[in-house]
């Protein structure tokens, strides 16, 4: 059932679990833990439809380079889904495996560990195919791409899309007839109760003033990328801190548009142009030219734009280029990897919110140097897509942003409780449990080590469902 | 290079070419099933030169660059020997100047030297004109381009106008014709770096040019061109206005950010009506300043206002809760939050 903590809040609850965050990894382990059979309590901070009154408690500094700190996050049953533009993609195999020149260590675990709950987290996600190989998309996607061969350097990749499922919304429902579930909405999770290595108990708190201490044999904090590291620091014994990792290697996807192409006016790179699939192709750099170029595992994107008069697109037509196709001009844009830099990070500052809690100071590290490898990366695609005789490309950028402009983002919050397979690298072990306490985990995009080019939420939602299932068996152990 | 210098050159780095790039020669027409030693070869380049389209910017630019009296000529004796079709050994050749850097840039685009090469044959033969024939044709006055709107034209002296970073910054005209590569726009006689997309034209100035002309306060004549055509037209000025002096703040020293602010209004408003009413309902405020960050916010009675600081040396700001404001009179006061200035302007009276 839902409940509204501003109209009735008791003083004590008790459940198997206690979820904070009714996002998407909230909501989806929630109700796998409930489908279970297993007694959750779902604290949700905002409202049911709306933040109400907490809204601002986003509300911090930042210092780096400019961030949208307020503006890139919601509070209210469904979180940040309630925003999501509906790109699913999961990781590529490379994004899990470490890579020299990367300042930390990727994954705990390989690919194959989350290839069974991808799948689960399409159904979650509410996508049709769990199929991402480009071969699979038949004959006439074979014809309109522009079929780079692993040997550049390059390979094609698929996006697929939600609709996207806004799982305030979507999953409102069950939410609301689980008799295992109890969600409580306008209440915010604001102190752990804790022993040596565990947590007993969290209070949480109306922007009223009226409090309830949730009592559980297991603690999972899915309160976004930026919350969850915030109420971290919060608390006098910092979870999770002992390699001072807490708050550091924020990360989040940006974008740059280094130029346009001429090509063949045929191809199906985007969103709708392949008849009866719902994807969009992007093409990538292979884990091998990552490695040797010291690159990122940025995407490309093509979208059709208007002809350029310096070379038009009569130009294609010529027997240079097999003399059939007529000429198309394509814009490029790039989503690009951030790597987990300590530097770029969240802390607290001492101003309080309303509940209390020091707010939020965000170091964004994306200097202009993290560019090169961009540039860098573009040079190589040009190289690749010439050479090959499949297009002509300008290039209309040719340094980074300055520090003070803001640059296009995905409005993914990253790697701030970060996942390790030992604790010198991390804030939590490979099922997010926190390295230094039995019974906290921690759920969704901050726990991302490493992260690609691919849009975070199919991966969150695969992590929450794996974790459920891990929660479960643990719950059983102790029965 | 000679054929046989190149294709030693060339070596075994040839069989790592793309297979997608070998394998999608499509190329049936038999006028170019030739060697590149045999004769017939310059014949069928310079049909391929001749059937080359899109290229009336790009042709003539290689004419210049590639510095060739017969440039069909030198690509012919830069091909491979290998292969027995024309198209392949041109292929073969370009891939090769991509692997090498042997790249021609116009305005971006990255063309291969042999393909610049073929694209500067390709003009002379398709009777393309070069800027350097033209060059000596003057230009006649004419309103080619239909321009509805363009700018900024003004800028205070020492401020680089629209800034595009790195020092740089610019001209956009949005226009209603059609546009070609070959048109320019000119500040104070000089060609800018100009680009187009359809229905925008959009102009830079290289950093020290700019700083020349933001250093001398007056009229800059703005006009646009068309080489190929030899036309002009008129766009208007940009006008660099004299730095007024700097604010003096409340404690008598003086601002590092803010000009002496001018004028501002509304300075009365009636209890619950939107003063100065926007399109969106709220109420508003304006002032003239002649320099402020673009970071400064109105703040009005301790509410920070909505605020746009614009380019025409022109502040404003929507005060959206006006229905709230009751009888008094209310601090109107400018502030700077990265540098922490603070300026009063004045006070609102509501009556």
């Amino acid at each position: 059932m839902i409940s509204d903590a501003l109209i009735e809040l008791p003083a004590e609850m008790e459940a198997d679990v206690c979820i904070c965050g009714a996002g998407p990894a909230g909501i989806v382990s929630a109700l796998e833990l409930a489908r279970r059979g297993r007694r959750v309590v779902l604290v949700e901070g905002g409202g049911l439809d709306a933040p109400g009154d907490a809204q601002g408690v986003y509300e911090g500094e930042v210092s780096g380079r400019p961030y949208p700190l307020l503006g890139s996050r919601l509070r209210w049953l469904g979180g940040t889904s309630n925003h999501w533009g509906g790109w699913v993609k999961p990781l590529d195999d490379q994004d899990f495996r470490d890579k020299p020149h990367y300042p930390l260590p990727a994954w705990p675990f390989g690919p194959e560990e989350l290839r069974p709950w991808y799948a689960k987290a399409a159904r979650w996600c509410e996508i049709g195919s769990v199929e991402y190989a480009p071969g699979s998309l038949g004959r006439e996607a074979h014809r309109r791409l522009l079929g780079l061969e692993e040997s550049t350097g390059f390979s094609d990749r698929v996006f697929r899309f939600s609709p996207p499922t806004r799982f305030g919304t979507r999953y409102r429902d069950e939410l609301e007839q689980s008799e295992n579930i109890d969600c409580l909405v306008n209440l915010n999770a604001v102190e752990l109760t804790q022993g040596e290595d565990r947590v007993s108990a969290l209070t949480a708190r109306t922007v009223t003033g009226e409090q309830c201490t949730i009592r559980a044999r297991q603690f999972v904090l899915a309160m976004g990328g930026i919350e969850n590291a915030r109420f971290l620091l919060n608390q006098a014994s910092v979870p999770g801190n002992h390699a001072d990792l807490v708050g550091r290697c924020f990360m989040d996807h940006y974008g740059f548009t280094p130029g346009k192409m001429l090509s063949s006016g045929n191809l199906a790179y985007e969103r709708g142009a392949l008849t009866g699939q719902d994807v969009m192709l992007v093409m990538s750099p292979t884990e091998s030219l990552v490695g040797e170029g010291e690159l990122r595992n940025s995407c490309i994107m093509l979208r059709a734009d208007s002809p350029d008069s310096l070379l038009a697109p009569e130009y294609w037509e010529s027997q240079l280029f097999g003399g059939t196709q007529s000429g198309g001009t394509h814009g490029i844009g790039m989503i690009n990897e951030p790597l987990p830099y300590p530097q770029s990070r969240i802390s607290l500052i001492d101003d309080r919110d309303l509940l209390g809690m020091r707010r939020t100071h965000l170091h964004w590290h994306l200097p202009e140097a993290e560019f090169d490898p961009v540039l860098a990366l573009f040079k190589r695609w040009t190289t690749a897509v010439s050479r090959a005789g499949l297009a002509r490309v300008r290039h209309l950028k040719n340094s980074a942003p300055d520090l003070s402009a803001h640059v296009g983002i995905g409005y993914h919050h990253m790697g701030t409780t970060r996942m390790s397979a030992v604790p010198e690298y991390g804030v939590s072990d490979a099922d997010g449990r926190c390295w230094d306490r039995d019974n906290l985990y921690l759920a969704g995009s901050s726990l991302f080590p490493h992260v690609g080019y691919s849009n975070p939420t199919l991966t969150i939602v695969a992590l929450a469902a794996r974790l459920a299932e891990h929660l479960s068996g643990r719950l059983e152990n102790y029965a | 290079m000679k054929r046989r210098e190149f294709t030693r050159t060339l070596g075994y780095g040839w069989v790592g070419l793309n297979l997608t790039f070998l394998v999608g020669c499509r190329d049936d027409n038999p006028a170019f099933e030739v060697g590149p030693g045999e004769d017939g070869a310059v014949a069928a380049l310079e049909a391929l030169a001749r059937e080359l389209k899109g290229i009336e910017f790009a042709g003539p630019v290689c004419a210049r660059r590639v510095d060739s009296v017969d440039p069909l000529a030198d690509l012919h004796s830069s091909l491979p020997e290998t292969g027995d079709n024309l198209i392949e050994a041109l292929r073969l050749r370009i891939a090769d100047d991509f692997d090498n850097d042997r790249i021609v840039d116009i305005d971006g685009w990255k063309i291969s030297n042999s393909e610049c090469l073929l694209m500067a044959g390709a003009a002379s033969l398709q009777g393309l004109a070069g800027e350097g024939e033209l060059a000596q044709k003057p230009f006649l006055e004419e309103d080619f381009m239909e321009i509805e709107l363009w700018g900024p034209d003004k800028t205070l002296q020492g401020e680089v106008f629209n800034p595009l970073g790195n020092g740089r910054g610019g001209f956009w005209l949005r226009v209603a014709s059609p546009v070609n590569g070959s048109m320019r726009l000119r500040l104070d006689g000089q060609d800018l770096a100009t680009h187009f997309e359809p229905g925008v034209i959009t102009a830079s100035l290289d950093p020290d040019f700019m700083q020349e002309v933001i250093s001398d306060p007056g009229l800059h004549e703005i006009v646009l061109v068309d080489k190929s055509r030899r036309l002009q037209q008129a766009v208007g000025f940009l006008e660099v206005v004299e730095r007024p002096p700097m604010a003096t703040l409340s404690d008598g020293s003086e601002s590092a950010v803010f000009c002496e602010p001018g004028n501002w209004g509304p300075q009365v408003a009636v209890v619950g009506e939107a003063f100065n009413r926007q399109p969106d309902g709220s109420a508003g405020f304006w002032l003239h300043i002649g320099c402020a960050p673009e970071s400064a916010v109105m703040v009005l009675d301790g509410v920070e206002l909505p605020t746009t600081v614009r380019s025409d040396m022109m502040m404003t700001a929507r005060v959206e809760h006006f229905e709230t404001l009751a009888r008094g009179e209310y601090p109107l006061v400018l502030v700077d939050p990265v540098s922490g200035e603070k300026l009063p302007v004045g006070e609102l009276t509501v009556q």
